[in-house]
C-alpha cells in the first residue's frame, strides 16, 4: 500500500451546515454509491441521527477518487460526532486524520462548536481545507464568511472552496484540494504495529466492531491483538474497509482507516481512544491521548409501569454494550420505585438514551431533574461525591461543597453581547474575557457552574439571541460553593423525586416557582393537599390544591350504566400512570415541573 | 332466569328542552297508534324473556304526551303480565296531566306518577326552555292524590344557570308543600352540544361551580323533612323508594322495550334502533348488542350498588375492589362497612366518582 495516494480527513460542521449532505455528494461523485441507492445522509444510519439531524456515533467512508493528476487516490472520510457532549470522541476522530474540511453555511458563519473544533484540529496538527456550504440560498455572503473564516485561522481567502452540496457544485474542487493539500500519511509501515480506535459499536451477531485508524505496521486476520490501555486480549476474526458498508479486506496497512472484528462482547473492553498492537510484535508506546469516559450528568430513570423494572436493565445493559460512556446503578425512590441512576457525558446524551429507551424498546420513562457530581468535604475530613439529591449529606456534617466548573465559549454577532451577558450572569457565571473575531462576531468565555448550563441555558441563549448564539465548553475544575438541597413535600410527605440541589441564593425563588407549579399540575384530590418547598426543617413556600367538592354522576340509568363503567375503567388507567405519595397522587406531568420553571 | 322488570319508551315530547339530550321526538295521533302497535309487537316476541312482572316503568320523552288511549292501551297489553300490587309507574308531564287522564292511569293499574316538575321558578324554567306553568305542577298533583294512586313523585333538577341557594331552597320548600312520597332531584347535566350548553355556558359554569354546595342543601334539607336519600339523587318517604329503579342499581335483569330502549339480561347489553320511523317498520330491526364480561358485570355492581344508601355486598364484588383502597377510604371516613355490605358515607356520597375509581381493582 502505497501512502502517498492515502488521504484521511475528517468533516468539522455545525449542526445543519450540510456535512452529512457534502458527505453524501462526495460518495456520489466517486461513484463509491450508485445514486439509486442514495439515501439522504448514508451516513447517518440511527433513525435518531436522522431525525435530529445530528451524527452521534462516528461513521467512515473509503473513497476512490481519480484525481486531474491522473493517479488514483484512496480517501478515507470519518465522520465525527457534532456535538459538545461527545467531544472527547471527536477529538479522537480528529487523532486519526491528517486533515480536516471545515464546512461553515455560507450565511451564518462559524459557530462556537465548529470553532472550538477547528482549534481542536489544529491542535492536532491538521490541515484545515475551509468549504462554505449552501452558496445557492439567497442568503449566502459567501465573501463575507470567506472573510471571516481566512481572517480567523490566517488562511488565503482564496483557499477557501465554495460549494453547495444540494446540487453538487464545487464538490469535485474540494476533492481536488483534500489531494493537493491534506498531507499523506507518515506512519511506518515496517514497524510493530499501531492503530487508534476512534469508535466502536456493538453488534449483536458479530460482537465489537473497532473502527480504527492505522499509524504503524500492518493488521492480518488471525492476528492476536491487545487493547493497550485496557489490557484487552483478542485475535481477529475479520479486518475490512469501509466502502461504505463493510467489506473484509485481510489485512488493513499503515495510513489505512477500517474495522477490526474480534470476539469481543461489550464495548467496554475495546474503547474509544485506546491503541490496538500485536501481542506477539507489541509497540512500544501507546498512541496519546486517551482517557476515561467521564459521566458528567446524572439523573433517575423510572419505569412508569414498577413491572418494567428488569426490562428497564436489560434495556440499559444491550446500550451499555454500544455506548461506554453511559454508566448506571441501582437507585431506590420512594415516590417512584425501583430505578436507576444513570450518568451521561451530557443533556444531549442523555436524551438520547432516554428516547432509545422509549422508542427502540418500549419503556415508559420517569427521568428525574438532571444533577451534575458535586463533591461534599465532611467536618470529619471525609469527601464524598454527591450525585443525586439523596446523596447530599446532613447540612451539620458540611465542611464545604464543590461544584463543577465549565469555561464557556460564547460566539453571537456584537448586538447580543448584553443579552449574553445577563444570561450568563443570572446563571452565577463569572466574566473572563471577550473578543471582537470580526467586527460584528464576538467571542465571550465564561467561567459558569455546569449546573447552571445543564437545565435549559442553551435553549435560554439561543431564545435570548433570536438563535444566533453558539456555545462550547470545557470543564475548567472544582469550586467552593454554597449549596443547599431543596425538598418537595407532598401532604407533609418528601417526595424525594422532586428534591433538587440548588445554589443557597436561588433556593427560595426555584421552591416558590416549583410549588406554585406543582400545584397547577396536581389534581383535586379526597382531601386538601399542601405542597411545601424545604431547606432542611424550615419551610420557604407552600400552596394548597383544595379537596374536591362535588365529583358523582348525577343520573345513571338504561345506556348510562355502560358509558359510566368505561368512563370509570378511563380514570382507573389514569390513575395507574400517576404515581401514588402516600394518600397523594401525582401525575406524570407533575415530576417534569423542575425542568419547566428553569426556562424562564 | 325470567326478566321480572320492564321498561316502556315513549320517546313523544312537545318540545324539546334545552338541557336533554334524551331520545325523543314530536307525534301525532296516528304516529302514536303507529307506535303502540309497534311496542306491543316487541313485547309479544319478548314474552319468552318474561317471567311474572314485579316492576314496569313507562318513561320518556313524555308518556302523558301520548294520550290517554295510548297509555290504557299499553297498560292493558301489559295487564296479563303483572300480578296486584306490582309497582306499576308513568312519567308525566305536569302540561298534560289532568284529572282524567290520571283516573284512566288508575283504572289501567299504575301505582306511582313521577311527575317532571324540574322547578318552581318561572325565570328559571325560562332559562332551560321548559314549558308549562307552575301552577300546572300543583294542578298535576291534586290530579294524582284524588284518583287514588298512591305514590306521587317529583323531580327537581338543580344547579340551574343563574340559581342562587335561595332559589333553590324555595324551589324545594314549594315541592315539600305537595308531600310527594319520592323526589328526584338530579343535578342539571347539560349535553355538550345541547341548545342550553350554547346560551347558556357562563351561567352553567357558575352553577356547576356551587354544585357541591347546593347537593348539600338538597340532602340536607330533604332528610330533616323525613326524606331517606337511598340513591345518588332520590329521595323517599320510607317504603315509597323506586323499586324499579332500585332493581336497576343492583344489578337485576331488565328488559326494555321501544324506540332506543336499552337492556341488560344476563351477559348482554343492547339498544333498540333510536329511531321512530325505523322501530315502527321492524321493532327488532338495527339493534347494537355489547356483550359484558364478569369483570365488567362486577365493576358495574360496585359502581351502582355505591350509588345507593344501602351499599353493595362486599362478597359480591370482592374480586374487583382494591383491598388497600378500601382499608384507606374507610379509615378517612370515605367509605363505611356494615356486617357484609360495604357503602359511601356522606362524605363519600359527595365525590362518589373518585371514589369508585380508587376502589376498582
Amino acid at each position: 500500500m502505497d501512502q502517498s495516494l492515502i488521504r484521511n480527513f475528517s468533516i468539522i460542521a455545525h449542526i445543519d451546515h450540510g456535512k452529512s449532505t457534502l458527505a453524501d455528494r462526495m460518495l456520489e461523485v466517486t461513484n463509491t454509491v450508485s445514486g439509486r441507492d442514495i439515501t439522504d445522509q448514508m451516513l447517518d444510519t440511527m433513525d435518531l441521527e436522522r431525525e435530529r439531524g445530528i451524527t452521534i456515533k462516528a461513521q467512515a467512508a473509503r473513497v476512490l477518487y481519480q484525481a486531474r493528476d491522473g493517479r488514483t487516490y484512496i480517501l478515507h472520510l470519518i465522520d465525527t460526532p457534532g456535538h459538545v457532549d461527545f467531544s472527547y470522541e471527536v477529538s479522537r476522530s480528529l487523532a486519526a486524520c491528517e486533515g480536516a474540511l471545515l464546512v461553515v453555511d455560507a450565511a451564518q458563519g462559524m459557530q462556537a462548536q465548529t470553532l472550538a473544533n477547528t482549534y481542536l484540529a489544529l491542535d492536532n496538527n491538521l490541515e484545515i481545507v475551509p468549504v462554505l456550504n449552501k452558496i445557492d440560498l439567497p442568503a449566502a455572503d459567501p465573501e463575507r464568511v470567506a472573510g471571516e473564516v481566512s481572517d480567523l485561522f490566517g488562511l488565503d481567502p482564496n483557499e477557501v472552496c465554495k460549494v453547495s452540496a444540494k446540487t453538487g457544485e464545487g464538490v469535485v474542487d474540494v476533492l481536488e484540494a483534500i489531494v493537493g493539500r491534506i498531507p499523506p500519511p507518515s506512519g511506518d509501515p515496517e514497524a510493530p504495529p499501531r492503530a487508534l480506535i476512534f469508535d466502536s459499536i456493538y453488534d449483536q451477531y458479530r460482537g465489537v466492531i473497532a473502527y480504527v485508524r492505522v499509524v504503524d505496521g500492518v493488521f492480518s486476520k488471525g492476528d492476536d491483538i491487545v487493547a493497550m490501555a485496557l489490557g484487552t486480549r483478542a485475535e481477529v476474526e475479520e479486518v475490512g474497509i469501509f466502502s461504505p458498508n463493510m467489506m473484509p479486506s485481510g489485512s488493513l496497512a499503515a495510513g489505512e482507516v477500517g474495522y477490526i472484528i474480534t470476539g469481543i462482547k461489550t464495548v467496554k473492553d475495546l474503547r474509544v481512544g485506546d491503541t490496538l498492537t500485536r501481542a506477539d510484535r507489541r509497540a512500544g508506546e501507546a498512541l496519546p491521548g486517551y482517557r476515561e469516559a467521564k459521566p458528567m450528568v446524572f439523573c433517575g430513570l423510572f419505569p412508569i409501569d414498577g413491572d418494567d423494572y428488569p426490562a428497564l436493565r436489560e434495556s440499559l445493559e444491550k446500550l451499555q454494550l454500544n455506548d461506554a460512556a453511559l454508566n448506571f446503578e441501582p437507585e431506590t425512590s420512594r415516590a417512584l420505585g425501583f430505578g436507576f441512576r444513570c450518568g451521561f457525558l451530557g443533556l444531549l446524551h442523555m436524551d438520547i438514551i432516554r428516547e432509545r429507551l422509549e422508542r427502540e424498546y418500549g419503556l415508559d420513562l420517569l427521568a428525574t431533574t438532571p444533577n451534575v457530581q458535586y463533591e461534599a468535604r465532611l467536618t470529619d475530613g471525609g469527601v464524598t461525591a454527591v450525585r443525586s439529591p439523596a446523596d447530599m449529606p446532613d447540612p451539620g456534617l458540611i465542611e464545604e461543597i464543590n461544584e463543577p466548573y465549565v469555561r464557556a465559549s460564547i460566539l453571537v454577532p456584537s448586538d447580543f453581547v448584553g443579552a449574553v451577558m445577563e444570561v450568563c450572569q443570572d446563571r452565577r457565571g463569572d466574566f473572563e474575557d471577550m473578543q471582537y473575531l470580526t467586527s460584528e462576531r464576538v467571542q465571550l468565555h465564561y467561567q459558569l457552574p455546569l449546573a447552571e448550563i445543564v437545565l435549559e441555558f442553551f435553549d435560554l441563549l439561543k431564545s435570548r439571541t433570536k438563535g444566533y448564539a453558539s456555545l462550547d465548553y470545557e470543564m475548567s475544575g472544582m469550586r467552593v460553593s454554597d449549596l443547599v438541597k431543596l425538598d418537595i413535600l407532598i401532604a407533609g410527605e418528601t417526595v424525594d423525586a422532586l428534591s433538587l440541589i440548588s445554589h443557597r441564593d436561588k433556593a427560595y425563588q426555584r421552591g416558590k416557582a416549583l410549588v406554585e407549579r406543582l400545584r397547577q399540575e396536581i389534581p383535586r384530590q379526597l382531601f386538601e393537599v399542601a405542597i411545601q418547598a424545604a431547606i432542611g426543617k424550615k419551610v420557604i413556600a407552600r400552596e394548597t390544591v383544595p379537596a374536591k367538592r362535588k365529583d358523582v354522576l348525577a343520573k345513571c340509568y338504561g345506556g348510562d350504566i355502560t358509558r359510566k363503567r368505561k368512563l370509570l375503567e378511563k380514570q382507573k388507567a389514569g390513575k395507574k400512570r400517576m404515581k401514588q405519595v402516600g394518600n397523594v397522587e401525582i401525575p406524570q406531568k407533575a415530576f417534569l415541573a423542575v425542568l419547566d420553571i428553569e426556562k424562564k | 332466569m325470567a326478566v321480572t322488570h320492564l321498561y316502556i319508551h315513549v320517546p313523544f315530547c312537545q318540545t324539546r328542552c334545552h338541557y336533554c339530550d334524551f331520545f325523543s321526538t314530536g307525534g301525532s295521533g296516528a304516529r302514536a297508534q303507529a307506535y303502540l302497535a309497534a311496542l306491543l309487537h316487541e313485547l309479544h316476541e319478548s314474552c319468552a324473556l318474561l317471567g311474572r312482572l314485579e316492576t314496569v316503568y313507562v318513561g320518556g320523552g313524555t308518556p302523558t304526551f301520548a294520550g290517554s288511549d295510548f297509555l290504557t292501551g299499553l297498560l292493558e297489553a301489559v295487564a296479563p303480565l303483572v300480578a296486584d300490587g306490582v309497582e306499576v309507574t308513568v312519567e308525566a308531564n305536569p302540561a298534560s296531566l289532568d284529572g282524567l287522564l290520571a283516573q284512566a292511569l288508575a283504572s289501567a293499574g299504575v301505582t306511582r306518577i313521577s311527575l317532571g316538575a324540574q322547578s318552581f321558578d318561572p325565570r328559571l324554567r325560562e332559562r332551560i326552555g321548559r314549558k308549562g306553568s307552575v301552577d300546572g305542577i300543583a294542578a298535576a298533583a291534586s290530579a294524582v292524590r284524588d284518583s287514588g294512586i298512591d305514590g306521587l313523585g317529583l323531580d327537581m333538577l338543580f344547579a340551574l344557570p343563574g340559581q342562587t341557594a335561595e332559589m333553590l331552597s324555595r324551589d324545594l320548600e314549594r315541592a315539600l308543600e305537595l308531600a310527594p312520597d319520592h323526589i328526584s332531584c338530579y343535578e342539571l347535566t347539560v349535553a355538550r352540544d345541547s341548545v342550553l350548553a350554547k346560551l347558556e355556558g357562563e351561567a352553567l359554569e357558575l352553577a356547576q361551580a356551587r354544585a357541591g354546595e347546593f347537593y348539600g342543601l338538597v340532602s340536607g334539607k330533604l332528610e330533616a323533612a323525613g326524606y331517606r336519600w337511598y340513591e345518588t339523587s332520590n329521595y323517599a318517604r320510607p317504603g315509597s323508594e323506586c323499586r324499579h329503579n332500585l332493581a336497576c342499581w343492583s344489578g337485576d335483569d331488565y328488559l326494555g322495550i321501544g324506540a332506543g330502549a336499552w337492556s341488560t339480561v344476563g351477559s348482554r347489553r343492547w339498544r333498540n334502533i333510536a329511531d321512530l320511523e325505523g322501530y315502527i317498520a321492524s321493532p327488532g330491526a338495527g339493534r347494537v348488542s355489547e356483550p359484558l364480561d364478569r369483570r365488567q358485570k362486577l365493576a358495574e355492581a360496585l359502581m351502582l350498588g355505591l350509588r345507593k344508601a344501602d351499599g353493595v355486598e362486599l362478597d359480591r364484588v370482592k374480586e374487583v375492589v382494591d383491598a388497600g383502597q378500601l382499608a384507606d377510604l374507610t379509615l378517612n371516613g370515605f367509605v363505611a362497612e356494615d356486617g357484609a355490605r360495604i357503602f359511601l358515607t356522606r362524605a363519600g356520597r359527595f365525590v362518589a366518582n373518585e371514589v369508585c375509581a380508587r376502589l376498582l381493582r
